[in-house]
């Protein structure tokens, strides 16, 4: 316990101005998704008469300014990611800890306290004070898993790579393949839903937490089997073969 | 022997390439070992397997008695590592490198980690990045000496490193080596770079290891021959096979012996050429055998290549 304590203290003075910078970036984000929720929910204020452009205006800007700050959390979720992961990579045999006296264990460990002590606390209080202070309640389970997941697969993107670069090409390719097969799959369940209705499917699919609590698992176990191994052929087929595990839970309902 | 390191048919394959091949080697307790060979040979690849950083395909290995894949911390808090090619936390000084690595080290000995640092000439404040490539290596050897480990695997860790702070380098290693009870394995592509501190060698070519022997032995063993032939002598047909890089200039004849017996070397020589005269064999640097063998394994290796 002891030497996770000092890996761990180790990570934080690495990450701690990353971190710092997040926080900010994350808070604004939960601000703006609550803002555009309260104007879709037709609670935003109170429109004067004769100028109804004028919250459309408004809601279009947040949804804007919005997406920006969900794709910079989603760029320094991966920096910190990164920074955590690749200081001490499972990839390759030239990594320091490999010649000391840590075991796979331990570093993983000390990874997942600093990450379970850090961002997902930080996700966690920031989204249910912001809900809880701008809409009136907390939001679903939903709201928080989102956030939780896409640690989770950075994090497996990041073990199975030496760098940020590599981390972020191999994204680009599960990406895509994902993508690509979601499209596939929707062109065939075009004729059994309409043209109308699969894009509903779709919707109602993304926002379920089966499919994503399946992703959630792949991660974890990739990141446990790679740092308990090292074995990143194995890994990375592990990582790939969630793909279409992932589609069938996605997709269930539309065959 | 008592080995500290063994190896049996250790083998690692990269796709088609066979970096190290069946390669059996015992590392005695207590010995500065080197293992020499030419870039590529395969020494860095056997030291990654000793130390579990890579698998091996085949075979086996022990290090400090345990299996190589089954190292875990306490082999590890016994043994020191630096190489080239060693990632090291670049963000910290080598005051934060200090305080890393000392928690994981019962035997850390803080009095010997001041005295290599002063040795070293090691700025504590300064950052790791910022270091030349000598300054890293030193930063590497003083936090993998400072626990007294029993082992220490130094692979290349000469390479790039200017005479000057080689020398420095070499100096304070010999000094720990007077007093300490310990292991060295050293890989070098350049004999020069660890003939004054050595012991033992070993020499490694195309994954496989042609000799393993302590230097004295060597030494002893070795010799440069040349003599002169009679006018109409010519060179036997068939030479001993001990006769490393056979050369004829003239009337001169000169080549390598490797099994030289003091006292009857000589008579061998003029049984095997009775036309020869003026013999003259000197005793040879560990250098000079060295080059011997990696110009005798290479022709070899062309030779099969030819067939």
């Amino acid at each position: 316990m002891g030497l996770i304590l000092h890996l761990v203290r180790k990570d934080f003075r690495r990450v701690r101005v990353l971190l710092g910078i997040w926080c900010p970036i994350l808070i604004l984000s939960v601000v703006l998704d609550a803002k555009i929720e309260l104007y879709l929910d037709g609670r935003g204020p109170a429109q004067e008469v004769g100028t109804p452009s004028s919250a459309e205006f408004d809601l279009a800007v947040f949804v804007l300014v919005g997406l920006l700050v969900v794709f910079f959390d989603l760029l320094m979720r991966a920096a910190i990611v990164s920074k955590l992961v690749h200081d001490d990579a499972t990839v390759g045999s030239t990594a320091f800890w490999l010649s000391r006296p840590i075991t796979g264990g331990t570093l993983l460990a000390s990874k997942a306290t600093l990450l379970a002590l850090s961002m997902i606390p930080a996700d966690i209080a920031v989204q249910m004070v912001t809900s809880s202070h701008l809409t009136g309640s907390v939001s679903s389970s939903e709201f928080f898993l989102m956030p939780v997941v896409a640690t989770a697969v950075f994090m497996m993107l990041a073990v199975l790579t030496p760098s940020l670069a590599r981390m972020a090409v191999l994204g680009g390719i599960i990406a895509g393949v994902t993508w690509g097969a979601f499209l596939v799959l929707s062109w065939l369940a075009m004729p059994l839903v309409g043209g109308e209705g699969i894009v509903e499917a779709a919707t109602r699919s993304v926002t379920q937490s089966p499919p994503w609590l399946l992703l959630l698992g792949v991660s974890i176990a990739v990141i446990c089997h790679q740092y308990l191994t090292r074995r990143t052929k194995r890994s990375l087929v592990m990582a790939f073969s969630g793909i279409p595990v992932f589609l069938l839970l996605l997709t269930a309902g539309w065959f | 022997m008592n080995a500290i390191i063994q190896t049996k048919e250790l083998s690692r394959r990269f796709g088609r390439t066979e970096a190290v091949r069946n390669l059996s080697l015992d590392v005695p307790r207590g010995s500065i070992f080197a293992l020499l060979g030419p870039n590529g040979a395969g020494k860095t690849t056997t030291i990654k397997m000793l130390l579990n950083m890579i698998r091996p395909t085949g075979g086996r290995a022990t290090v400090l008695g345990t299996e190589s894949t089954r190292l875990g911390p306490s082999e590890f808090t016994r043994i020191g590592y630096v190489s080239e090619n060693q990632e090291l936390p670049d963000w910290m000084t080598v005051q934060d490198l200090i305080d890393f690595c000392r928690p994981m080290y019962p035997s850390w000995d803080q009095d010997l980690c001041r005295q290599l640092t002063r040795q070293f000439d090691l700025p504590l404040s300064r950052k790791i990045k910022g270091f030349s490539r000598g300054m890293r290596i030193k930063a590497a050897l003083l936090v993998s000496l400072a626990y007294r480990p029993e082992l220490v695997v130094l692979d290349e860790p000469f390479s790039g490193l200017d005479a000057l702070v080689r020398d420095e380098f070499m100096r304070g290693l010999l000094e720990l080596s007077d007093r300490t009870e310990w292991t060295v394995l050293v890989s070098s592509h350049d004999i020069d770079e660890v003939e004054r501190l050595v012991d033992w060698v070993g020499v490694i070519d195309k994954g496989s290891l042609r000799v393993s022997e302590c230097t004295a032995s060597l030494e002893a063993r070795f010799r440069s021959c040349q003599l002169t032939l009679e006018s109409g002598g010519r060179l036997p047909d068939m030479l001993p096979d001990s006769w490393l890089l056979p050369e004829t200039v003239g009337r001169t004849v000169r080549f390598v012996e490797s099994v030289y017996k003091e006292g009857t070397g000589d008579d061998f020589i003029r049984t095997v050429m009775p036309e020869a005269r003026e013999v003259t064999v000197s005793r040879m640097s560990l250098k000079a055998i060295f080059m011997a063998l990696a110009r005798t394994y290479r022709s070899q290796g062309r030779e099969k290549e030819w067939a």
